[in-house]
């Protein structure tokens, strides 16, 4: 009785935690530009106050045609630009990060990491992705119904924003959050970027860095 | 034809409904009551967590250790120089702990009063609060989560932040009691 109910928790607890994904390192975490101590634990990402926030990286669904118009380019930069302001701002505001916006692509690999890290003098690095689909056509839709739904199963496990955090001293991912559900592409579509950085935890306050 | 003549397909429908409706709500209650169920005894055990690590953080111990561990470090050069005088300073916690920020969300916040005698004369007093609104200035945003993420590892977001809150209380009121002493 007691498995049978401790199935059906997993189960409620998978389909609940289906929307998003959490991730966060079990080692400790390091920064670079203080001495780190005071009563934060060590693997809390609290401990990285200062961020640098880079280019996002965009999908976008179109055709061929679509994407080479001028139109298509500018949407990218205003997509691009105002999530990274909306994150920047957050983190900021929310959460109390020294973060700010750097334009650079995302260092490929941890040597990367901690290089950029070290230039730019922050203690971590944020990697923003984000995935915007085409709404589905009526065609797709009535397939869906003939394929047994796994279309829409895999719409709503589809990724539609990533936002990781590599620390500066190791180069190593510290924390990711993944949210999950196609989104379409739409000038009304905005991200949930309260729901990707809500349960981070705050940057340890200014008065105990010093 | 006389088998389907007017009212008898609508009499089927009508014998048929009920049972197809109470069919309906059964299944439909069979897969509502134990989810609901499950939810609300997974949203206890949260809550058990977070006030089990709100009770055991000893916050009004941990602000008294870390007053006076930075008013030692602080105010030593102070006292060395021979300016200081015998100030005796009160902390009285007005509040501490989670709120409701919004559905999905929780806040912890605090909120204290210093208050300074110098010579047995009111020298200071000002209220320290680190909270969604009315923040002091120099506070820091307050720690807001889901209940997932206060609740996680059984509550180390509320341990943590309970300790974080100490130490920069402790800090805020060593830099007010450090500029009221500026001449």
């Amino acid at each position: 009785m007691k498995f049978r109910t401790q199935c059906t928790t997993a189960l409620v607890l998978i389909l609940l935690a289906g929307c998003a994904t959490e991730w966060r390192t079990d080692a400790p975490v390091k920064p670079t530009t203080y001495a780190a101590s005071g009563p934060v634990s060590a693997g809390s990402v609290g401990r990285l106050p200062r961020l640098a926030v880079t280019t996002v990286i965009l999908h976008r669904e179109a055709d061929e045609t679509e994407k080479a118009t001028l139109e298509w380019q500018a949407r990218n930069e205003t997509i691009r630009k105002e999530l990274r302001q909306e994150i920047v701002r957050y983190l900021v505001e929310q959460k109390g990060y020294d973060a700010r916006s750097v334009d650079e692509p995302p260092p490929g690999d941890e040597q990367a990491v901690r290089a950029t890290g070290m230039r730019l003098g922050v203690d971590g690095i944020v990697t923003v992705e984000r995935r915007l689909t085409k709404p589905w056509s009526t065609a797709k839709a009535i397939s869906n119904i003939f394929l047994l739904n796994i279309p829409l199963v895999n719409a709503l496990n589809a990724v539609n924003l990533r936002i990781s955090i590599h620390e500066t001293a190791s180069g190593r991912m510290v924390w990711m959050k993944e949210m999950k559900g196609e989104m379409p592409d739409s000038p009304k579509t905005t991200p949930d970027v309260k729901g990707a950085l809500g349960d981070l935890e705050n940057a340890l306050p200014t008065q105990l860095r010093r | 034809m006389h088998f389907f003549s007017r009212g008898v397909a609508s009499g089927v429908l009508g014998l048929a409904a009920p049972p197809m409706y109470a069919s309906g709500l059964i299944v439909g209650g069979i897969i509502l009551a134990p989810g609901a169920l499950i939810l609300s005894s997974m949203e206890q055990r949260m809550w058990e967590r977070m006030v089990t690590a709100l009770k055991t953080a000893d916050f009004e111990q941990a602000l008294l250790r870390a007053t006076r561990e930075r008013a030692n470090s602080k105010l030593e050069t102070a006292a060395q120089s021979g300016t200081a005088d015998l100030i005796n300073v009160e902390l009285v916690v007005n509040a501490y702990g989670l709120v409701r920020h919004s559905p999905d969300r929780l806040c912890f916040i605090a909120s204290i009063d210093l208050i300074a005698n110098r010579g047995g004369e009111h020298w200071l007093r000002d209220r320290l609060i680190i909270s969604t609104r009315e923040r002091s200035p120099d506070a820091p945003p307050p720690q807001c989560a889901s209940h997932e993420g206060m609740a996680q590892n059984e509550g180390q977001m509320v341990r943590n932040t309970a300790a974080v809150y100490a130490e920069v209380l402790a800090a805020m009121v060593i830099d007010r009691l450090l500029n009221r002493s500026k001449p």
